[in-house]
């Protein structure tokens, strides 16, 4: 055993997020770590990587004790922490970040050529696309996450966690980490592997570890278990339905796009969305799906071709005008193109429909908390009060309360671009039910996922996007995985 | 402890004037107290103007200039009217509104070239920083404007009711209607939003170039009103007014809790921040502590604010 902990406890201001945790890590494992949000698969890294002590319990590391009291203790010893929020420097090269903090030097000049030979030799070995001379701002995110394992090959770890390396890259891409993944652990590594997504396991890992609000409910090796019984595992119960019933009825076309093109990034789609509808789009990331979603709200004036809304011809130059013809979007990204944090829960709730709240000059307060509070309780928000910064909040309540921000401002079709990534799945299966309910409700709902799960499960028609291309659209007992994969990755 | 840190501005402010007031004679007299408020209304003024800037995530290094030029327009046009008229008053009046207009274009052109060409605040204002001095400087050849008439003088030194200092008074409604303006317009909540997360209020369609342009015509508008102000104290129109006032009118709304990262800041905090500037340099100078001193000491205090607010942050 490289790595194990005994009666690993730890608590918060009361708060106890790790129960009596006792795991065992092998050298040349590949270890999937699994659980909802909160469950305490954070706070069991930390502690394993230094940045946090446990309570009670014991850590061992290759046959003795461990007692890190910082996270460069461990990494000395050979335990590495890669966060899901990098922490490269955009403006240097690859070669560069990889030695940043261990550069070499004589009498305070670096040994630049040095480190970019190393740095190439690692490239070469295994197989990665990308030059030790790249800036690491032109770098996709999975080779960023590349980037950051070879900074922990040179400082020879022995144990690699990986926070949900996946989450923020889209299936083709894995491929590429994967792969880097299985060579390290031929080499005799031990990487721990936190992910949501279960599809990724197959082929992969080794052990599986699932935690549910700070205790260990399984710990097996993958081939003794299946992916529902890891979903049981994980939520507490049986699941019987993650996804709504397919059984809504469609009324006529309400957006439709024609011949639409856009230079460099679309060409030529045409599609239509019928009220009623939950139309996914699929596709690899760089398919140019977003490109579609933005354009819908006005943030690609120069495009060609025609959108109709209701029949009528539509001019979408910018954000107001999409607006105003009733389109919500709720972009991908949550942080940054999403929340306000500095604003309560209420005013981001309340911030695009403001209007209905004032009087002729001044926002009526009590107004405003109304519609919110009633809008929050509909979709569930939880986690404290209403009046605090949003940023308490966790993903999936951060992501019910934009959503509730867009269903405040009375649209009529919905585009949302990944609306469940890195939510638990409880609050997905709130979601699913939401977009269920709306589709009834008559609305036209445009959804773009990755989660090929979700597509599969939730989506009336599937639009595979390839490189900029529709190339096909998927119909009822169509839809499935392998069908998604396979014309997004080949045409 | 949470109350003591959410608060600090005010307790601060409460502690100085405590302190002055029991070591430095004189300083609880109410000439005394009537001068700190006049004195502190010019950058108070406009400090309220730049909570609405910094708050928008922006900032205005140009205020001080554009108060300056402002104060030149609205001077020029109030010697040139009141120059055998019996209508002080108008002229007056009529100058005064042209200082804030001129204000307000000034905010408008850094708001546009701001917008349009797509540059952070901190470089267009830079440039106009040298633009409004040069155009202020050169249409006055330099010579301050002279000639006004003695009423002039009412709106820095006059009294409502012998009592109340005018500038105190102008500066009462500027802080209510603005304070209002911040927390309960559709204005304030979007300026509030884009601070708080720009590309975030671009993807929910508010109109992201023109409420930021609309924070910094409040801006000037009100560097205008307090160009006014500042020339009435000597009743001249000085080109060279205002130099270095950006710093500290960048300073009140940083150590009243603005965050120049955008997002946050109150106009109670602002006001705070300018009285804090104000008492400290006048206690010290009823203490005979030397003008140069001071400067350090706001200097530290600065620093101390925004270190205070930082560990704060990560405290909680």
């Amino acid at each position: 055993m490289l790595l194990a902990t005994t009666g690993i406890s730890k608590s918060f201001g009361g708060n106890q997020v790790l129960k009596d945790i006792s795991l065992g890590f092998e050298a040349a494992q590949i270890h999937a770590l699994l659980g909802e949000n909160g469950a305490g698969k954070s706070t069991l890294m930390k502690i394993l990587a230094g940045i946090y002590q446990a309570d009670a319990g014991s850590i061992m590391f290759e046959g003795s004790p461990a007692s890190w009291k910082k996270s460069s203790q461990a990494q000395r010893a050979g335990i590495s922490l890669i966060p899901q929020e990098l922490n490269l420097a955009g403006h240097l090269t690859v070669a560069q970040n990889v030695f940043l903090g261990t550069e070499n030097s004589t009498w305070g000049l670096l040994k630049d050529k040095q480190a970019s030979a190393t740095t190439a030799q690692l490239i070469r070995e295994y197989n990665l696309d990308f030059d030790a001379h790249d800036r690491v701002s032109t770098l996709s995110p999975s080779q960023k996450q590349q980037v950051e394992i070879l900074r922990a090959l040179v400082r020879a770890q022995k144990v690699l966690i990986l926070d949900e390396p996946t989450a923020y890259f889209s299936d083709r891409e894995n491929e590429g980490l994967f792969r880097m993944m299985r060579q390290l652990r031929e080499r005799g590594l031990c990487l721990i592997f936190i992910t949501h997504r279960l599809e990724e396991l197959e082929g992969l890992v080794d052990w599986v570890t699932v935690l549910r609000d700070g205790a260990c409910v399984l710990s097996t090796g993958h081939a003794n278990t299946t992916v529902p019984q890891i979903l049981s595992m994980m939520v507490g119960g049986n699941i019987e339905r993650i996804f709504p019933e397919k059984t809504r009825t469609f009324g006529e076309s309400c957006l439709e796009l024609r011949q639409i093109s856009l230079p460099g990034q679309l060409q030529n789609v045409s599609f239509s969305v019928r009220r009623g509808e939950i139309f996914g789009l699929g596709g690899f990331v760089g398919s140019r799906r977003t490109t579609v979603a933005e354009l819908l709200f006005g943030l690609h004036p120069r495009y060609s071709g025609e959108v109709l809304i209701d029949g009528k011809p539509a001019t979408l130059q910018n954000p107001q005008q999409a607006m105003e013809l009733g389109i919500a979007f709720v972009s991908e990204d949550r942080k940054t193109t999403g929340v306000f944090p500095h604003l309560s829960v209420i005013q981001n709730l309340s911030l695009l429909s403001i209007d209905r709240c004032s009087g002729r000059f001044l926002i009526s307060e009590s107004r405003e908390q109304e519609i919110a509070t009633q809008m929050a309780g509909q979709l569930k928000i939880r986690g404290g009060g209403l009046d605090r910064p949003i940023s308490r909040l966790s993903g999936g309540n951060q992501q019910k309360t934009i959503l509730g921000r867009w269903l405040l401002a009375e649209p009529r079709i919905l585009v949302l671009d990944e609306p469940t990534r890195g939510i638990d799945m409880g609050a997905r299966i709130e979601l699913y039910a939401w977009f269920d309910r709306l589709a009834r409700e008559g609305y036209p709902i445009l959804m773009i996922s990755s989660d090929l799960y979700e597509l599969e499960g939730l989506c009336d028609r599937v639009a595979v996007f390839r490189e900029g291309r529709l190339v096909k659209i998927l119909e009822g007992t169509e839809i499935q995985r392998g069908n998604v994969v396979q014309y997004a990755a080949l045409g | 402890m949470k109350i003591l840190y959410k608060f600090l501005p005010y307790w601060s402010l409460a502690l100085l004037f405590v302190v002055f007031a029991s070591t430095a004679p004189n300083f609880l007299s109410p000439l005394n107290l009537a001068a700190i408020l006049k004195q502190s209304s010019v950058i108070t003024i406009m400090a309220i103007g730049m909570t609405f800037v910094i708050v928008a995530g922006a900032i205005d290094l140009s205020v001080g200039s554009l108060m300056a030029l402002s104060s030149i327009f609205g001077t020029m046009l109030l010697a040139f009217m009141a120059a055998g008229s019996d209508h002080p008053w108008l002229a007056i009046g009529a100058g005064l509104i042209l200082s804030v207009l001129a204000g307000v274009a000034g905010g408008w052109i850094n708001g546009f070239t701001i917008s349009t060409l797509g540059l952070p605040s901190f470089i267009v204002t830079l440039g106009t920083l040298g633009v409004f001095r040069g155009i202020a400087l050169y249409i006055t050849n330099g010579i301050p404007v002279v000639d006004l008439p003695r009423e002039f003088g009412w709106l820095a030194e006059g009294e409502l009711f012998r009592l109340i200092p005018i500038p105190v008074v102008i500066l009462v409604v500027v802080a209510s209607v603005f304070a209002v303006a911040l927390r309960k317009t559709r204005l304030g909540r979007y300026t509030l939003a884009i601070g708080s997360n720009y590309e975030a209020a671009v993807y929910s369609g508010i109109e992201v170039s023109r409420y930021r342009t609309y924070s910094f015509l409040v801006l000037g508008g009100l560097a205008g009103l307090a160009g006014m102000i500042e020339a009435s104290r000597l009743i001249t129109g000085q080109p060279t007014a205002g130099e270095g006032y950006e710093l500290r009118v960048i300073a009140a709304v940083v150590i009243g809790g603005g965050s120049l990262s955008g997002g946050e800041g109150s106009i109670a905090g602002t006001i705070v921040g300018a009285f804090i500037m104000g008492i400290l340099s006048n206690g010290s100078n009823l203490l005979g502590i030397s003008p140069f001193v001071q400067q350090i000491v706001i200097g530290v205090v600065i620093v101390a604010a925004v270190a205070i607010d930082n560990y704060q942050r990560r405290w909680k």
